[in-house]
């Protein structure tokens, strides 16, 4: 019989899949909004920084193997305390599901299905999400799995692909007068990969003893690199100030991108298949680590858990439908990561820092 | 129970989400080409019979906002003309000089009313997804790109490698053209700049993105320039855009010379006098160059140095009486003529860009930015006044690598 455990390397994809999101497609035009063409530069800094954040995640990771963060919360906080704590960072992921859901909604709505109506794909898209996240963990992540490879390889193909494209007057000069915007971008540049802190939602429900510390980094490697060669991809094909106005500039690069012959016409259609699921994955796990704290919060077990992910299938089209103009709605998403970010980057490190203590004088007693 | 009842409604859900966006292909309209003129159809004070209406008649709009500016002509397909329709035996007579495609004429002041108002008059539902070129006239032009371009850059069917062309007013008789070997005016004009690679004198890289991101970083640019006769387009040099208006035109010597300094050579012919024989001639076909810009700040003065290289193949020769004397030392003087002739061409059209349309159409602006952004800094207001003195001296090395089938 198998067992209905992690391996290792779907850690590893978890982790990929918990960054990526709609990030992927707004990521370029942000960074280079906020630094010109040192954009890259700026994102690469910001990927390091989350390697130093995933120290404190690690050693928490290693101090509760069998425990993931709302239970590890609880353990270290307090009952009440921990519960507290936990509330921001509910309504958080709930939100930022929530807004995933509808910015790839305003996106398919754009470039493939324009007359049907905004709640329609968003409740589709949420009905599967709260689907998928009913069957539990290694139900979702076999799924992951399965979108992982697909995305991966579109994802490397449009790089490919648009190489020719590609002007590296574009991206020059480097850090030319542009220092202080480099180093001001390097925070928006952290934004991007808020979906560093869910793996301990998923790190005890490893097969093996051993905790999968190398596929998570690997997991946070590949959409650090993955960011900064699309930054750089764009900016070199666009050009600095048409990257500023287009929104969805991996979307623009691709619809860029014709082959004179062939059976495949145009690369974007095909992408849409990869892009779409790559957004789905990133919700899932979003909607699952909220299920995992409302849980917790609230003490909810047994049957109570399938009730809670029912609620987040009408929470979440709620808070996507809940912003009526599509600017507006990217601009609270971007908000709403400055704040997360704030609240899990000083999250960890302090539930770190109060386990570690505790740790030691149970040990000292 | 409740997992059938989930998968009830994922299924609806999906097949629903479907549902609203289908639209069957032959209800489409499929449009090819565009050509956007300056308003011309005026308005008749009397209301004509019906008998003695024209199309040009269903082309005006009754405005809310002012004058209309803009007749936007778009063409579209006729696809029971097509050829694979009428083998298939579903009808058709197209050929033998009769158009296969449909030009409506409709004014407006905004492309997607024009487009709107269009729909009153066709059955299909018109898409650009499949627009191959862009033709505008040249009133359009002079008057500026950036003030009526938006609407090709925010409808989510445009494309950015749509092609753009200039073209003598009125636009839209280069839509009319019935090609000889094309089914379609638009198409025709899109695989044109594909001979680029043979043919040095054709714009190389004129697509609506291209354009685009010049307008926007305040680079200037050429377009090809367009001309028709009934059945046949020529790319005939360009028209050259300052700050996204046109303000003249470069001749194909002109083209070739800026495909070359600008590194966007792909392939020609260079024809030089004979070293030999003055009233001969050689002929050098290239199959590539490739060209190095540097900029050289010496004090306050800016020059700049253009390295090319092309290689090729002794392709012809004219007079001498045919006779084969391909030494080594005929070669590199051969070569030497070939670089004269090169340099020639390249000065005659450098000072005819700095000194009678101040147009930085070699982009040396983005080079100076990128390369000495320092320098680029302090000059970058006086630029205009800057360019058309910069010293710029043209360096070409010819290599002759083959020499065809004789010695």
């Amino acid at each position: 019989m198998r067992t209905k455990k992690l391996a290792p390397w779907q850690i590893m994809v978890l982790t990929v899949s918990g960054i990526l999101g709609v990030d992927i497609l707004i990521v370029q035009h942000n960074m280079v909004s906020a630094a010109g063409v040192d954009g890259w530069i700026s994102l690469t800094i910001g990927g390091m920084v989350i390697f130093a954040a995933s120290i404190p995640v690690i050693y928490l990771m290693r101090l509760y193997p069998d425990k993931d963060v709302p239970q590890i919360t609880i353990e270290v906080l307090g009952k009440w305390m921990g519960r507290l704590a936990l509330i921001p960072l509910t309504v958080f992921s709930i939100v930022y599901a929530g807004l995933s859901a509808r910015i790839i909604g305003q996106v398919l709505k754009m470039f493939l299905l324009d007359k049907t109506p905004m709640t329609v794909i968003v409740v589709s898209m949420v009905a599967a999400v709260i689907y998928l996240v009913d069957k539990g963990v290694y139900t979702l992540a076999a799924v992951v799995d399965i979108i992982f490879p697909m995305y991966m390889t579109a994802l490397i193909l449009l790089v490919v692909f648009s190489v020719p494209q590609a002007n590296l007057a574009n991206i020059r000069p480097v850090l030319f007068r542009n220092a202080g915007k480099t180093a001001g971008a390097i925070i928006p540049g952290i934004y991007n990969f808020t979906g560093y802190g869910t793996i301990p939602y998923f790190m005890c429900h490893l097969k093996s003893k051993k905790l999968a510390v190398k596929p998570y980094i690997i997991g946070l490697g590949i959409p650090v690199l993955l960011y900064i060669i699309l930054t750089v991809i764009t900016t070199m094909v666009f050009g600095e100030t048409t990257l500023r106005a287009i929104l969805y500039p991996i979307l623009n690069l691709s619809k860029a991108i014709e082959f004179k012959s062939g059976i495949l016409d145009r690369l974007e259609s095909f992408m849409a298949l990869f892009w779409i699921p790559m957004v789905f994955a990133s919700i899932v796990i979003f909607t699952y680590i909220s299920v995992r704290k409302i849980s917790e919060i609230f003490s909810i077990k047994g049957k109570g858990k399938k009730y809670t992910s029912y609620t987040l299938l009408f929470l979440l089209p709620a808070v996507a439908m809940i912003i009526p103009k599509d600017l507006n709605v990217l601009e609270t998403y971007n908000n709403l990561k400055h704040v997360g970010i704030f609240y899990i980057s000083i999250f960890y490190p302090i539930l770190a820092l109060v386990a570690g203590v505790k740790k030691r004088v149970v040990k000292q007693k | 129970m409740i997992r059938s009842t989930w998968f009830l409604i994922i299924i609806c859900l999906l097949i629903c989400t479907g549902c609203w966006d289908r639209k069957n292909i032959e209800d489409r309209g499929y449009i090819l080409g565009i050509a956007i003129d300056a308003h011309s159809l005026e308005k008749d004070a009397e209301q004509k019979p019906p008998d003695k209406m024209k199309e040009t008649d269903f082309g005006r709009i009754d405005m809310t906002t002012g004058k209309p500016e803009y007749d936007m002509t778009v063409q579209l397909p006729i696809v029971k003309k097509s050829p694979t329709v009428s083998a298939s035996g579903g009808g058709g007579e197209g050929g033998g000089g009769e158009s296969m495609s449909w030009q409506i004429t409709q004014s407006g002041d905004s492309f997607l009313s024009m487009e709107r108002e269009m729909e009153s008059r066709v059955s299909l539902t018109l898409f650009y997804e499949h627009l191959q070129a862009i033709i505008i006239s040249d009133d359009i032009a002079r008057a500026g790109l950036d003030k009526m371009i938006d609407f090709f850059l925010r409808d989510r069917e445009m494309r950015s490698n749509v092609g753009l062309f200039v073209a003598a007013t009125p636009a839209k008789n280069l839509l009319e053209v019935i090609p000889r070997v094309e089914d379609h005016s638009a198409t025709y004009l899109h695989e044109l700049p594909t001979n680029s690679e043979r043919n040095s004198r054709v714009v190389y890289k004129s697509g609506l993105g291209e354009t685009v991101i010049c307008i926007r970083e305040g680079n200037d640019f050429v377009l090809p320039w367009i001309e028709a006769t009934k059945d046949e387009i020529k790319m005939k040099g360009g028209a050259l855009f300052k700050k996204g208006k046109m303000i003249g035109r470069a001749d194909e010597v002109d083209i070739e010379s800026i495909n070359l300094i600008r590194n966007m050579y792909r392939g020609g012919v260079v024809v030089a006098r004979r070293p030999d024989d003055k009233t001969g001639l050689i002929v050098m076909d290239v199959f590539g160059a490739k060209t190095k810009i540097k900029p050289i700040i010496q004090g306050d003065e800016l020059k700049v140095d253009v390295y090319i290289s092309i290689r090729g193949q002794y392709a012809e020769q004219i007079g001498s009486g045919g006779i084969d004397d391909l030494s080594d030392k005929f070669i590199e003087q051969c070569e030497r003529a070939f670089s004269n002739e090169i340099e020639k061409q390249c000065n005659r059209t450098i000072r005819k860009m700095q000194k009678e349309y101040n147009i930085d159409v070699f982009q040396l602006n983005k080079l100076l930015r990128t390369q000495k952004p320092g320098y680029w800094h302090e000059i970058k207001e006086d630029w205009d006044r800057i360019y058309p003195d910069v010293e710029i001296n043209v360096h070409v090395k010819s290599d002759v690598r083959l020499v065809g089938n004789k010695k």
